[in-house]
């Protein structure tokens, strides 16, 4: 047979089979003609089809083969998995492999993180109990989201091969570190802090860890990782599990796997007792890793496993002053409690621990027993005197210790700073947007932050940072940039169009001042003055916190005045101005400014302690030495931290309290959201699914690609260039200050907005065919920023909107070849935006706010001869023309996108009534005031057919704020 | 000795017929020295069955910690290819003991007490495939891959470089004509 005789025959047969038994006659009669041959084949192969039945279905090897090849490559190929696919996951390398199985590195390519992956034993998979309760806790530890914590990002399985996702660490183990032995007591406790704040994250979603040892613990540069939480359940068969314990006999587990002897020495006893594990077992697990941190020895040693045994059973293990006689007095306290042979007489929860560790670090009282150091007590003091100086019964020798070790000593904690994590309350976020969302408390107690839910409410919350404690502020709800009186009793808010206050310890909300927004930041003092910086181009604020009328603070000579803060005398304040980039000095009593200093990059917003000025560069935060007397710096900029975005008008996130403490979030993204496509009944499908910031975006003409700035890592925003079908991108600029693409209708050249060489922003042309600069529209000199905001129908002109705080915000437009630019004369002293020319060059529909809200409108383009309301029944924003200019596309307050037929000619135009053609659920928004004055939330594809939006999610990848307790530390590395 | 039979497969598998050559003895030489250990009483009154064996002995002759295997997809394919060859192997030698063999085959037969192996006749199944394989190569590997291999639909999918559709129509086809063929002789 020939090939091709056989591909006719396998043809013809799959046909037949599509047709019905009864059929199949008359089709292989039709299709076969005279060919007999080929008939009989067909049919003879069709005869049996009915009777192949189970033939060779059963394989040869009876699939033991498979089985065993699998079980083989589990065993025996290490790095056998790299260059394949674990679901949507590359494995890349090989990182670690082990009796408990392999660690990769991977990718996963839907959001381009390295990821790890970590595959369990082979014989795991004999387990279908074991596996559900993996799966079960798998759940439940992926749900901890915690800086400390390893995060466990997905399970799978793949060839009978169960694995874990989890998050990327770089670092190495503790148990690596300890090799080379103790750890500086300062590093000790900051790590024994966040493993203790990991437990009780953990320990309080009910999750035990059940195996914490140095080789669980990842030390990166933020901190520590604990690794494998829950997973010990899957690796020892028995061994204090909480669910099965009791049906095992633990010792004998222990010598079932060789690799539980890593494990040994940090097991509890009553692990060893096969008793049932709980949080106090981890408790013991801590003290035991804590214990070796800070003495370099292991709590508990042995010759032999049975010795091993033994010690933790029955022996304590050699006080820690003993060994360590620096250690704070406190500490080996708490930490000797934890090591305690009953659960009962351990600390009962890692918060109770939590709290005791933190308060020996953060309170004066502890301080001073830090400062004042133990006694180095004599070599063969002997184990009871730790005891006995706990109880301070042996004055004696206390005091000749003492007298023996009386050189002053730098504080332990005056020479290191403690950081951990603080992460948003279940179920909300920080929020990110282009105001401050968090601020410490001067008193160092407490932090305020805003809080988003999944509905993107906001919400005000309090956590005190000495207890841990976290609660939602009622009667506080859209609230933003939150700011304290100086004596941290009130959290002024801005909320609902208004200035408000509410005092922390009865939750009572009082108005201080209406028809005020701010997303410059505001600053209280001692007698009760707020300075603010209102959401308008112009200079600060000042309202008394008491109410009464506003009233202006500084008077700008350019642009707007942002981020005031009192200096310490209640009279002074320092301020930001963004287009001359310096920062100044005001005064309530109209003294004349001073500048103090030219912000060498670009501009932040800034805080002020006695005795600094707070500000960032380049994403470091500085700390620079001030003279409040003499109103001037008294020496150079120390580096505190690095990692701290600077977005929109140097909103950087940071809070400073002179108590010591330092909060900052090292995250640039503002509202992240992802692009989906609407086509017009509002079928979502996806675009791009990685979660960015977009300072707008816009589709070609033709259709394939998008043009879209996004902020970076450092909360710069540049312009790419994205193929739609491809998913492929192109930077096209590299300063970090483009936004607001539009394409021109030739799809060849892009109008943007950037600051250029400074402050504010201003238009620009690019060509996206070559290499060439932008070409700058606005005239340097402008101090109004200039927002493009589209093209004309013909190509040879530039709509952008020009931020004016005597006329509000105005349509221009610029004529490149002329060199020319004119308002359009339909603007009003109210606020004109979102400008869009049709196609046909002969109408533009834009947002203005004439009537008290936006509405959305149209008028004859350029001359404004003709305009008619758009938008009815609530208003409007973000017009779009569909499809020839007969169409126009807007979004109403509910977020339902509305269509409106439009015809007009010379002489008249007829609006059609807005019909809804579906909601956009959790449209991304943002504050449109100055800074998006042209940014639309959706775009309209070239064929008025589907839309493009951004829709809000959260940032699996959001960081914690960062706590850092005791800043001052940091000032003299 | 494993790393040897290795090197031999890859050289095999790379094209070398002169490797399965000597490959074939050394794979007959383990099956007879296991067939003899289970005789011996370890797991007396087990039923052994052929291929049973026949995946120990290979298992143990690969020494697959020691190939770097291209991707696992490889792996399976050569030894579904490897498992076709002895298994046709081992019945052409019980054939041919019905025929009066020699002692070896005596005593691994013996080893195989147990009843007929339900399923096809292996060697006209063999021969079947290699006609097959004339003029459709991929559905002979198909089978090849899923009845000697043991591989699912998926896993023959992916090792070929085809759809699982794909795969399932061969098979279908496949099937039909093979058993077709065995049933002419």
């Amino acid at each position: 047979m020939t090939p091709e005789r056989w591909r006719e025959i396998e043809r013809l047969y799959y046909a037949a089979l599509e047709h019905g038994s009864e059929e199949r006659a008359a089709f292989l009669t039709e299709v076969c003609g005279n060919d007999g041959i080929l008939r009989r084949e067909v049919e003879s192969l069709l005869e049996y089809h009915t009777r192949a039945g189970d033939f060779i279905e059963k394989p040869a090897g009876d699939g033991r083969l498979t089985t065993a090849v699998r079980r083989l490559e589990a065993s025996s190929i290490p790095g056998r998995f790299v260059g394949r696919m674990f679901g949507p996951y590359e494995v890349k390398a090989l990182i670690a492999a082990g009796g408990m199985g392999e660690v990769y590195r991977a990718v996963d390519p839907r959001l381009n993180r390295t990821v790890a992956i970590k595959t369990l034993p082979e014989h795991f998979s004999n387990h279908p109990q074991r596996i559900e309760r993996f799966k079960r806790e798998a759940r439940i530890v992926s749900s901890l989201n915690h800086p400390h914590i390893c995060t466990l990002h997905d399970i799978g399985m793949q060839d009978d091969i169960h694995y874990l996702v989890m998050e990327h660490i770089e670092g190495e183990t503790l148990e690596k570190r300890l090799e080379r032995g103790a750890l500086p007591l300062a590093r000790a406790i900051e790590y024994s802090i966040q493993i203790v704040d990991a437990l009780n994250r953990a320990h309080r979603l009910g999750v035990i860890h059940r195996d914490l040892k140095p080789a669980n613990v990842m030390l990166t540069k933020s901190g520590v990782k604990v690794l494998d939480f829950g997973l010990a359940a899957w690796h020892r068969p028995a061994a204090g599990l909480s669910a099965d314990a009791g049906n095992h006999d633990g010792s004998k587990a222990l010598t079932v796997e060789g690799t539980i002897l890593g494990t040994l020495p940090y097991s509890s006893p009553e692990q060893l007792e096969g008793r049932t594990a709980d949080a106090r077992t981890d408790m013991f697990a801590f003290g035991a890793v804590a214990y070796e941190m800070i003495t370099g020895i292991r709590a508990f040693r042995a010759g032999s496993q049975a010795g091993l045994i033994g010690g933790i059973l029955k022996d304590d293990p050699r006080p820690i002053v003993e060994v360590a006689p620096d250690v704070p007095l406190p500490l080996a306290q708490a930490l000797s409690r934890c090591l305690a042979k009953d659960p009962d007489e351990r600390w009962q929860t890692a918060n109770d621990l939590l709290f005791q560790l933190r308060s020996i670090t953060a309170s004066p009282a502890a301080n001073e027993i830090l400062e004042s150091r133990s006694p180095r007590l004599p070599r063969r003091a002997e184990r009871g005197l730790w005891t006995a100086i706990v109880v301070a019964s042996m004055v004696g020798t206390w005091l000749w210790a003492r007298d023996r070790d009386v050189r002053p000593v730098a504080p332990v904690l005056g020479t290191t700073a403690i950081r951990y994590g603080l992460l948003p309350a279940e179920g909300t976020a920080f929020f990110s947007g282009y105001d401050l969302p968090f601020a410490l408390s001067p008193d160092g107690r407490s932090i305020v932050y805003v809080g988003v839910k999944a509905d993107a409410t906001k919400q005000l919350w309090l956590h005190s940072l000495s207890a841990g404690l976290e609660q939602p502020i009622l009667g506080t709800e859209g609230a933003s940039s939150p700011f304290w009186s100086p004596d941290s009793q009130w959290i002024g808010f801005f909320a609902g169009n208004s200035l408000k206050k509410v005092r922390v310890s009865t939750g009572l909300v009082q108005i201080v001042a209406r028809n005020v927004t701010t997303y410059g930041g505001a600053t209280w003092n001692a007698d009760d003055e707020i300075i603010f910086a209102p959401a308008r181009p112009g200079g600060l604020s000042r309202v008394s916190a008491r109410g009464g009328p506003v009233s202006p603070a500084t008077t700008p000579t350019e642009g707007s005045h942002l981020w005031p803060q009192f200096l310490g005398d209640g009279e002074h304040f320092i301020y930001v101005a963004p287009i001359s980039g310096r920062l100044t000095i005001g005064s309530l009593r109209n003294e004349l400014p001073r500048e103090v200093m030219k912000f060498p990059v670009r501009i932040s917003s800034v805080a002020y302690v006695p005795g600094y000025i707070f500000f960032v560069q380049d994403s470091t935060l500085f700390a620079r030495p001030f003279d409040e007397k003499r109103l001037e710096f008294s020496g150079e900029p120390f580096r505190i931290v690095d990692g701290i975005p600077v977005i929109g008008f140097g909103r950087a996130p940071f809070s400073v309290s002179a108590a010591g403490v330092l909060a900052y979030w090292p995250y640039a993204v503002g509202t992240p959201s992802i692009l989906q496509w609407f086509d017009r009944s509002g079928r979502a499908s996806a675009a791009v699914d990685t979660p960015a910031q977009y300072i707008g975006f816009a589709i070609s003409p033709d259709g394939r690609q998008l043009a879209l700035s996004r902020t970076g890592k450092d909360g710069g925003a540049d312009l790419w260039l994205r193929d739609l079908a491809r998913g492929t991108e192109k930077q096209l600029t590299f300063d970090g200050a483009a936004f607001t693409p539009q394409w021109s209708p030739d799809g060849a050249r892009l109008a943007f907005s950037g600051p250029g060489e400074k402050p504010p922003p201003k238009l620009f042309v690019k060509n996206i065919g070559d290499q060439g600069p932008a070409v700058r529209l606005t005239a340097p000199a402008t101090t109004a920023p200039d927002f493009a905001s589209g093209w004309s129908g013909d190509g040879r002109s530039i709509v952008s909107v020009r931020v004016n705080s005597a006329s509000g915000d105005d349509l221009w437009v610029h004529h490149p070849e002329r060199g020319a630019s004119e308002p359009l004369p339909f603007n009003t002293r109210f606020n004109e935006s979102l400008g869009k020319v049709s196609p046909d060059n002969h109408w533009i529909t834009y947002v203005t706010n004439e009537s008290g809200r936006d509405e959305v409108w149209v008028a004859r383009f350029p001359a404004g001869a003709i305009r008619r309301q758009v938008s009815i029944g609530g208003g409007g924003t973000s017009p779009q023309w569909g499809e020839n200019s007969r169409e126009i596309v807007y979004v109403a307050p509910d977020q339902r996108l509305m269509a409106a037929a439009f015809d007009g000619s010379e002489t008249g135009a007829v609006v059609g009534t807005p019909r809804a053609l579906f909601r956009i659920e959790n449209l991304a928004e943002e504050n449109r005031s100055l800074f998006f004055a042209t940014r639309n939330d959706y775009v309209a594809a070239s064929n008025g057919q589907r839309f493009l939006a951004a829709i809000r999610v959260r940032d699996p990848n959001a960081p914690p704020i960062t706590i850092v307790v005791n800043w001052r530390a940091l000032l003299n590395r | 000795m494993s790393q040897e039979i290795t090197q031999l497969l890859l050289a095999w598998n790379q094209g070398d017929e002169q490797a399965l050559n000597q490959l074939m003895p050394l794979v007959h030489g383990e099956l007879h020295r296991l067939a003899h250990h289970y005789m011996a009483g370890e797991r007396r009154g087990h039923p052994l069955q052929t291929t049973a064996l026949v995946n120990e002995a290979y298992l143990r002759l690969i020494d697959s910690s020691r190939v770097r295997w291209q991707n696992r997809a490889h792996f399976f394919a050569v030894s579904a290819q490897l498992m076709r060859r002895i298994l046709v192997d081992v019945a052409r030698a019980r054939a041919k003991l019905k025929r009066g063999g020699d002692a070896i085959q005596v005593s691994l037969d013996e080893a195989m007490e147990m009843p007929r192996e339900p399923g096809a006749d292996l060697i006209a199944l063999d021969d079947a495939l290699t006609m097959l394989a004339a003029f459709d190569e991929r559905k002979s590997k198909v089978v090849e891959l899923r009845f000697f291999g043991g591989m699912s639909v998926e896993e023959t999918a992916e090792v070929l470089g085809i759809s699982a559709m794909t795969v399932m129509r061969d098979w279908g086809l496949a099937k039909v004509w093979l058993m077709r063929e065995l049933e002419k002789k």
